[in-house]
């Protein structure tokens, strides 16, 4: 039995710490005694993929930089692998957000470093279908995978992103096995990691900076060249003139999450949203900036994902060990770009808080399932979504109080994908040797044989609510490309009605990626905020 | 308590947190159930209301059954837990699951899901267990919503537990010592 209990992670530095005792510009708004104005060349909000590289980026080229963030700053010394903790303090709404039907959980970063901080560390860059179908259906310009491939490598570079060398987990062998012994294709996952100990607590925080995410690479370069940063200060309305940008206006909170009562303004002469799928365009949306089309928020894009365990009767420990190393594009392209919606095929780690609740029920039948939790392997598929006229994606819209919430549908086009996979999944799975398999779905039990559960599974009821739904990627809902009719931003990510704006995040992604995004959104950012450093320097 | 209302399916059109299908006209939930101090937390309680103690209090032993190492002394443990997390949502959420807790007060709800009109305070433990059972299995999308509103938040407060976590067969994560 593999066990990591005993060992301990101690020796570590945490770059804050020292980073803030060395003098670092750091703004806890939740300690402010009163409303705060600060001046600067880019206020950029939000602290994760994109506003993490555009702060290094932009500040390195001798511009004034303020960083708000709407989390509580929350470092190396303070990741402890709980997972309570890390879902209350890491993640969005306490990592309870969802779909405005309920019908699909939405797991997405808030904290210093973004999501960044909580990513599982796969790597990928863009595939080249999804750039021409950006380039055909959207106008989008300059970013063919040719001219990419030069930002991806330097952000691959500057975040150590290399294939992982080390053995899998045996939850990641089970794909592995599942997928040769079908003759499907497999391969191994590059990784954003340096000195990586093999634990599997990326979701959690990296207790042993091995994970290069944002809170440990731009981000404190982008503090030596002497940027700001903001935190507990969450954006809330913009300043304009339906031409220009004059300044963001932040609610100071709390450590609950709650407005002090407090605001800081920031008042500079270029702003970047950064703040993700869902949250940028909630911003944008609060502070009712020019939106001719309505297309504000609109064409969100989730990659809703299902999920598959395997029961082995040897421990499969799944969540030990790098979480994600070795993923199957067998059903990625299934039916060509834009037929049924493909997906890419990976494994998600088991920690039991989250895994127990995926595993859902209730009472004896889940004590038993939950009591299995060493032995899963848990094989996950992310849908391709928004390549069809029938995959529009999920709308943003503002409740009462004015946040976020997300209006995405699973209709028949999406549920024919989510059933799909189940079946393949299982198949693999069964294939890798486990003695039993249960797809994510509230009508299924755990079945003994591949021909049960190819029987089954297309008997049962797909609707909202029955079949198990996540998500662990929110893109679009600022769209980009030429058509103003349909875009919001220009493929530099200027947004297209106001002279100094820019949206530097997953959601100027026209449509899903079809891999895990943030290798996209770094080299996309590198490569705008390189160009937006050059007109302001100009 | 109004239990003669009788309730439009159709109207179950919102949810939010987790899945909790909640009613269209929400906001008059809570004087249905006629609770005044319905807005209310209860003492030492950020969020649960007294009704909702007293909704959860017996159920929680059915929904986590096994789970509980002290068997009902945890429950107001389960509480606590779950009151931390309903914490974090936003408010928007948090009222939608709020709105299903409402819900729950009715009758008629209780009715359509759990074949049983009474309270889950005058239930035996077996009644919730069939009651319970029999939601799990509606064909229903609105209903399978709420159930999943009903037990994903519980169970997602208790796992987090490190001592209950442990109950899985998990270890625990390595000891992170800072200098
Ligand atoms: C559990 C998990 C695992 C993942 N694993 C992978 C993986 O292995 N590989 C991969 O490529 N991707 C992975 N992802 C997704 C990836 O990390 C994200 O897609 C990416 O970080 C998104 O970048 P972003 O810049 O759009 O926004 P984010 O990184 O989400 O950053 C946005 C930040 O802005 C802040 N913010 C939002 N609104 C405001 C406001 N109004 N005011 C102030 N601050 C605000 C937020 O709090 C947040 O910190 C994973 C995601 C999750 C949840
Ligand atoms: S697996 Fe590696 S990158 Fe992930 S938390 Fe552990 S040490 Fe950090």
């Amino acid at each position: 039995m593999n066990d990591l209990s005993k060992l301990e992670v101690r020796g570590i530095r945490d770059p804050w710490k020292e980073g803030v005792a060395a003098g670092w510009s750091v703004i806890d708004a939740s300690q402010l005694n009163e409303d705060r104005t600060i001046e600067a060349d880019v206020a950029i909000i939000g602290s994760g993929a994109g506003g993490g590289v555009s702060a290094e980026i932009l500040s390195q080229s001798g511009l004034r930089v303020v960083i708000i963030e709407a989390a509580k700053l929350k470092s190396t010394d303070q990741f402890n692998m709980d997972e309570g903790e890390a879902y209350r303090d890491l993640y969005q709404e306490g990592a309870a957000r969802a779909a405005k039907d309920g019908s699909i959980a939405i797991l997405q970063g808030r904290a210093v470093g973004g999501t960044t901080v909580v990513n599982w560390t796969s790597s990928f860059r863009t595939p080249e279908q999804t750039l021409s179908y950006w380039q055909d259906n959207f106008g989008v310009t300059g970013l063919s995978r040719g001219e990419l491939d030069p930002w991806f490598e330097k952000m691959e570079k500057r975040l150590r992103v290399s294939k992982w060398a080390m053995p899998p987990n045996s939850n990641n062998n089970a794909l592995k096995n599942g997928c040769e012994a079908l003759g499907w294709g497999w391969s191994v996952i590059p990784r954003n990691v340096d000195g990586c100990w093999n634990l599997g607590y990326c979701g959690t925080g990296c207790p042993t900076n091995a994970k290069q995410s944002m809170l440990v690479t731009t981000l404190p370069s982008a503090m030596e060249n002497g940027a700001t940063l903001v935190h507990s200060a969450e954006a809330r309305t913009l300043e304009h003139d339906g031409t220009r940008v004059t300044a963001v206006v932040c609610n100071a909170l709390d450590g609950r999450r709650q407005a002090t009562g407090k605001t800081v303004r920031v008042v500079a002469k270029t702003f970047v949203a950064a703040g993700g799928g869902i949250n940028t365009p909630a911003l944008l949306m609060r502070a009712g900036v020019p939106d001719p089309h309505e297309r504000l928020g609109k064409r969100t894009f989730l990659h809703p994902t299902t999920l598959v365990l395997g029961d082995f009767e040897e421990r499969v420990d799944g969540y030990y060990g790098a979480p994600q190393s070795l993923y199957s594009d067998q059903f990625t392209w299934r039916d060509g770009v834009d037929g049924a919606i493909g997906y890419k095929m990976e494994v998600m780690p088991t920690h039991p808080g989250l895994m127990s609740s995926l595993i859902g029920g209730y009472g004896s039948l889940a004590r038993t399932q939950v009591s299995r939790l060493p032995h899963y392997a848990a094989a996950i598929a992310m849908m391709r979504d928004g390549f069809h006229d029938e995959s529009e994606g999920g709308a943003v819209e503002l409740s009462k109080y004015g946040d976020a919430v997300l209006d995405y549908v699973l209709n028949d086009y999406v549920l024919e994908g989510l059933r799909h996979s189940h079946l393949k999944m299982a198949e693999m799975l069964f294939a890798a040797g486990a003695q039993s398999v249960r797809a994510g779905h509230g009508d299924m039990p755990f079945m003994s044989s591949w021909k049960q559960v190819k029987e089954l599974i297309p008997t049962l009821k797909y609707a909202p609510g029955m079949a198990g739904c996540g998500s662990a990627h929110v893109m679009g809902g600022c769209t980009m490309g030429a058509d103003e009719s349909r875009c919001l931003t220009d493929s530099d990510g200027r947004y297209h009605h106001l002279e100094n704006l820019y949206v530097f995040d997953g959601s100027v992604l026209p449509t899903s990626l079809g891999v895990n995004p943030q290798l996209t959104i770094y080299g996309m950012t590198a490569r705008n905020a390189t160009r937006l450093a050059t007109r302001l320097q100009a | 308590m109004n239990d003669t209302l009788a309730l439009n399916r159709r109207a179950f059109l919102r949810a939010g947190l987790f899945g909790s299908a909640l009613l269209a006209g929400g906001a008059g939930v809570a004087s249905l159930s006629g609770c005044s101090a319905a807005k209310v937390p209860a003492d030492g309680f950020l969020h649960l209301r007294q009704a909702d103690i007293e909704l959860l209090t017996p159920m929680i032993p059915v929904l986590l059954a096994g789970a509980l190492p002290n068997a009902d002394a945890d429950v107001p443990r389960v509480l606590q837990r779950l009151d931390t997390l309903l914490d974090s949502p936003a408010q928007g959420g948090r009222d939608a699951i709020f709105q299903l807790y409402d819900v729950l007060q009715l009758g008629a709800f209780r009715w359509w899901t759990m074949d049983a009109w009474s309270h889950p305070g005058t239930l035996s433990a077996e009644q919730i267990d069939q009651g319970l059972a029999s939601w799990s299995r509606k064909q229903n999308s609105f209903a399978r919503l709420a159930f999943n509103g009903l037990c994903q938040p519980l169970t997602l407060a208790w796992y987090t537990d490190p001592e209950i976590a442990k109950g899985t067969g998990y270890p625990g994560p390595p000891r992170k010592v800072v200098a």
